[in-house]
């Protein structure tokens, strides 16, 4: 792949990534970008090991996962968004806060669950894929979505 | 089911900011300009240290070609030292004498592969700057 594809296929994948990291990263948007541009990085260093028939989409979907892990600051998205869930949304710009409540049920899960609900109901991809990008067993993302959803809605009706 | 619909509901309008793409591409193309930068850099260096180590091979075999055609001359200035103590002592020991120029062929060879290694990559480094 050259450079030229490569830069299409960001163009095309930078969109939706950023919208799950931010998700990931419960909010804080600084963080998914910088955790996105890392992931296209480490990406490009390792054109060589992409294969066409694994998908740009998944394959870059599993770095960005992994730098997320690497990156190793989710304690403190957790102390930010535990802090933005208890401000007003009158205090702050509607905009930055309209997922507020969102954030703070996605902050609560582990970071497994959390990645297992994004990538299944946001991203829309299948148990396999799911299993594939988290590296672990299809049965291991079952059990993780079906904690993650009992979890997640447990939390939202608590807030209702 | 239902808990799943419910669920598939609350990402149904997710849709938050994600800052201006411009911004993230010019970012990102930076990053990927230092990348193959560095990535030439790497290439050119490997270049220059295969073109040093060939250059060095071809030097310490024609060193050690050329000390080896000049065996027999060292040879007979070793039979030609006239210090009693020494001469007895070569004698004493007869393959002492071949084991020793054989050496010398070996440290020689080793020497002018270091030497030439050294010296023409820095010579590539200097032409290709």
């Amino acid at each position: 792949m050259t450079r030229e594809q490569f830069t299409s296929q960001v163009e095309a994948t930078q969109g939706a990534l950023r919208r799950f990291l931010i998700a990931l990263c419960c909010g804080d948007a600084a963080l998914a970008d910088d955790i996105a541009q890392d992931a296209y990085v480490k990406a490009y260093l390792s054109l060589d090991r992409f294969r066409d028939d694994a998908g740009f989409g998944s394959w870059i979907y599993r770095i960005a996962y992994n730098c997320f892990v690497d990156s190793g600051r989710t304690r403190r998205e957790h102390v930010d968004v535990a802090m933005a869930a208890g401000m007003h949304s009158d205090e702050l710009s509607d905009s930055r806060f309209r997922y507020q409540a969102l954030y703070a049920a996605l902050a609560r899960l582990s970071e497994r669950e959390r990645t297992a609900i994004l990538l299944y109901y946001l991203e829309g991809y299948s148990i396999k894929e799911v299993a594939e990008i988290i590296g672990a067993s299809q049965d291991a993302v079952k059990q993780q979505l079906s904690r993650g959803r009992f979890h997640l809605k447990g939390m939202l009706h608590e807030r209702e | 089911m239902k808990e799943n619909d419910e669920i598939k509901e609350l990402f149904a309008g997710f849709n938050p900011p994600v800052g201006d793409s411009r911004n993230f591409m010019n970012r990102l193309s930076r990053n990927l300009d230092t990348i193959d930068l560095i990535k030439k850099h790497n290439i050119a260096v490997r270049r220059v240290n295969r073109m040093a180590a060939v250059i060095a091979v071809i030097a310490g075999f024609a060193a050690g070609v050329a000390a080896t055609m000049l065996l027999p001359v060292l040879k007979a200035a070793v039979g030609t030292v006239e210090a009693p103590g020494i001469s007895f002592f070569l004698m004493s020991v007869p393959d002492l004498v071949q084991t020793g120029l054989w050496l010398l062929v070996g440290v020689v060879s080793v020497l002018v592969t270091l030497c030439a290694y050294d010296v023409s990559a820095g010579l590539l480094k200097v032409r290709q700057k």
